[in-house]
């Protein structure tokens, strides 16, 4: 999962994002895009290859497949890692490790070139919504955690997801808008995903991962971030994090241990919620299953529900900031990198 | 100069897209020669740059996707009025996949259950404004347009999306010819294969191989395409292709070559540049194939070729699975159906002969074993190697054939809980004839 987290970030940060602020926001599209960066900069479009292949590889060879993943079962894996595996991407690991510092500096600089727009576009006041493990920054497992747009956070086990989250249908969409149940809709409107779980967590998991989370409530603010921008910031620390990770998990010869299904289960006639945290936003599964163990009803909850509404929000404000506040005429653009 | 490019997403997760991206560093050596003109997500160029360009402008268009809403009917349509070549990206393209299971209900029972009925549900509602609409089922993209490709996979591998575009790329085409082989060949005048009862291509075949294979009184098999007429021999060859029933194994092999070489019928590494001709074949009872201009009578032979490849599908090659699946079969027995959460099966033999259902026998060869390579057995991403409705029983044909089964139709289906999930999951949508609940 931490692969996957690690190439889907860097994914969404250089081959997405990137063009935006390298090229200009207003530049054709014909240039503003990762082919064009990569002719241009071809230094930093290795390294940011370099960095997706790894993450790829990496989730393909313990998952099967990078995308779409068959390896889990239910009790636990397939298959465990090849010991061979094991050694060939630790070596790759400190190398790694090098690219997301330098993809850190990349993104603070951004972040500083364009901090008038950071600071000024976009900032909406919403609830956030994320997993944590007793409070600390957990892709894996945990409790549903919300944090409201004052900075109070709450915590519910996911079994109670229904006392927290609700499903507003609107007429305009199919993708269904997800909210905090107890504020009502549209005032309990929550952002999920990068920004979200830095805003839910007390601190990151890890040490480099928990410095950068510092670095950015110091210089944006210390409770609760409501600038969408930021959404590039912490998806970064969540990329330190998931290498830092991946390389604790690569240290650990456990990995490879032959005794990887340890969970023998029966089926049986019952409903069942589980939670991960996808790299878009909380997954979240709720099933029902016959007495032969077959599916025979499921309410799944996944990250589009969870940042629809978000950023139809978000939008709607920009939209009014742009066309109505004239907000981007006084704005300090830096010079494109790439001209 | 560039190849314009354009990559349209319909209802699908963008997973095949990711495929692409996958290559990484290999993206270097396609990129370059690429102009691309539509990719939403990728490319910020808008639905309109798209409408406004000429009519079959657009070199390759690739679909991802299938067609669940009005709004992917029009993008298909769309997509393939500005488009020279159509590929079909994807198993939810080729197929429908995992969402065309969705057809076992009525549009009606779905829609109920995801916007009035779901748990967590606050509003009930079923959106109707300012969204496109909802197609009844789940449709392919081939239901609609003429594809001409078929590129399949959950996703496609990498390497081989990669290679189709260098395939299109580095695609030169037949030289079309005025003169056939036939005016080259040294048995011209005596000796004739054909005069001779052997089924010989020259006399529709371009004339300008240097191979020459009658010189060592093999037949020609069409290996420079089609010619812009025929030699005067061709009704000859176009009689022997009416009655195709009994011919000799050689002509077979040869057929089949010709096939391959002259209509690019088989599979390449899951790229199939011709139509997925076997489901063609089924669907409509005669296959279309990607070369036009052909002189009539070539047409004719052709189809004659094609027409008995229908009848005989087991003739028509396609490699599954099992093929590249480095597992022991012979050691153990199928005496029981286990499901996924019974054991762990061991990484030396076979699945099916350690119990577990896997797909493997009647799917598509092409992605090498993704699946096997972790311990998983297959479940049939790249599509069915046959077309036929009742895939259940196909498969339970094959595997009592092929493997040590101890089981007999009826306990073996008695022990399969989820028929329609574990034989059609990727291909529901392809297959007519299923109603809800028919294979239980
Ligand atoms: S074929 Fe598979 S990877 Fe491709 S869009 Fe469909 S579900 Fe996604
Ligand atoms: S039909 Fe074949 S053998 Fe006969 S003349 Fe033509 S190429 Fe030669
Ligand atoms: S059935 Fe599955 S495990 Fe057995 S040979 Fe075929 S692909 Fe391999
Ligand atoms: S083994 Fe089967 S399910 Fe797995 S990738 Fe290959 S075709 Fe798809």
């Amino acid at each position: 999962m931490n692969a996957k987290q690690y190439s889907s970030h860097l994914l969404h940060f250089y081959a997405l994002a990137a063009p935006d602020f390298l090229v200009g926001p207003f530049a054709d599209p014909a240039l503003r895009n990762i082919v064009y960066v990569i002719n241009k900069m071809p230094d930093v479009g290795a390294m940011a290859l370099k960095m997706m292949d790894f993450g790829q590889k990496l989730c393909a060879e313990i998952g099967g497949k990078s995308i779409h993943p068959i390896v889990a079962i239910v009790g636990g894996m397939k298959k465990p890692m090849d010991e061979d595996a094991r050694q060939k991407f630790l070596k790759m690991v400190p190398e790694q490790i090098e690219f997301t510092k330098k993809t850190v500096d990349i993104a603070l600089k951004v972040i500083e070139d364009y901090w008038d727009v950071v600071a000024n576009i976009g900032v909406v006041p919403t609830y956030y919504l994320g997993m944590t493990k007793n409070g600390v920054h957990d892709i894996y497992e945990g409790n549903i955690r919300v944090v409201a747009p004052d900075g109070k956070k709450m915590d519910y086990d996911v079994h109670k997801y229904l006392d927290v989250i609700g499903e507003h249908v609107p007429d305009h969409s199919y993708a269904t808008h997800t909210y905090y149940k107890p504020a009502g809709y549209p005032d309990g409107i929550y952002r999920a995903n990068c920004l979200a779980m830095t805003n839910c967590a007390d601190k990151m998991a890890t040490p480099l991962a928990d410095e950068a989370l510092k670095a950015m409530r110091e210089k944006i603010g210390n409770e609760v971030i409501h600038h969408t921008f930021a959404y590039h910031w912490a998806r970064i620390i969540e990329t330190v994090e998931a290498i830092e990770v991946i390389a604790g998990l690569l240290e650990d010869s456990d990995i490879c241990n032959p005794d990887c299904k340890t969970l023998d289960v029966e089926p049986r006639e019952g409903e069942g919620v589980g939670v991960t945290e996808a790299p878009r936003g909380l997954l979240l599964y709720n099933i029902w299953s016959d007495a032969d163990g077959i599916c025979k009803k499921l309410n799944l909850l996944v990250a589009t529900n969870h940042n629809i509404a978000g950023i139809e929000k978000s939008l709607m404000h920009v939209a009014k900031q742009v066309f109505e506040d004239k907000a981007l005429d006084g704005l300090k653009l830096p010079d494109p990198w790439i001209k | 100069m560039a190849v314009k490019v354009c990559f349209s997403q319909l209802s699908s997760c963008w997973g095949c897209h990711q495929s692409l991206l996958n290559a990484h560093l290999g993206l270097l050596d396609v990129l370059p020669a690429l102009e691309i003109v539509y990719w939403p997500t990728v490319v910020d160029f808008k639905l309109a740059s798209l409408e406004a360009r000429e009519n079959g402008e657009v070199d390759v268009g690739f679909i991802e996707g299938l067609v669940r809403t009005k709004q992917d009917l029009e993008l298909t349509k769309l997509t393939r009025e500005k488009c020279k070549i159509i590929i079909a990206f994807g198993t939810c393209a080729c197929y429908g996949n995992v969402p065309g299971l969705a057809n076992q209900w009525s549009i009606e029972e779905v829609q109920n259950r995801k916007f009035m009925e779901v748990e967590s549900a606050t509003t009930k509602r079923i959106p109707d404004q300012h969204v496109p609409g909802f197609e009844d089922k789940v449709v392919n993209v081939d239901d609609i347009i003429k594809v001409d490709a078929y590129l399949s996979g959950c996703p496609p591998r990498t390497e081989q999306i990669v290679g189709a575009v260098q395939f299109l790329l580095g695609q030169k085409g037949f030289p079309m010819n005025e003169k056939t082989f036939c005016e080259d060949c040294i048995l011209k005048e005596s000796g004739c294969l054909l005069d001779n009862g052997i089924l010989c291509y020259g006399p529709v075949t371009s004339i300008g191989c240097s191979l020459k294979c009658t010189n060592k009184d093999d037949p020609c098999v069409g290996c420079m395409g089609p010619a812009k007429n025929t030699s005067e021999k061709v009704q000859k060859l176009l009689d022997m292709t009416k009655s195709l029933d009994s011919i000799s194994s050689g002509d077979k092999k040869n057929l089949f070559e010709f096939l391959s070489l002259f209509l690019n019928v088989p599979l390449m590494a899951g790229f199939d540049l011709s139509g997925d001709i076997l489901k063609q074949i089924k669907k409509s009872g005669k296959p279309d194939t990607p070369l036009t201009n052909m002189p009539s009578i070539t047409s004719e032979i052709s189809m004659n070729l094609l027409g008995f490849l229908a009848k005989h599908p087991e003739f028509h090659d396609i490699s599954n699975v099992c093929q590249t699946c480095p597992r022991i079969i012979g050691k153990g027995t199928m005496a029981k159906v286990k499901r996924d959460y019974e054991g762990l099966p061991n990484q030396e033999d076979c699945f099916i002969e350690q119990g577990y259902i896997c797909i493997g026998p009647i799917t598509k060869a092409g992605c090498g074993g993704l699946c096997i390579k972790v311990n998983a057995p297959c479940t049939g991403c790249y599509g069915q190697t046959e077309w036929v409705t009742d895939q259940a029983t196909r498969f339970y044909k094959t595997i009592k054939e092929s493997f040590n089964v101890d089981l007999s139709k009826e306990e073996f289906f008695m022990q399969v809980k989820d028929p329609i999930g574990t034989f059609n999951k990727f291909t529901l949508a392809s297959n007519r004839g299923f109603n809800r609940g028919e294979l239980k």
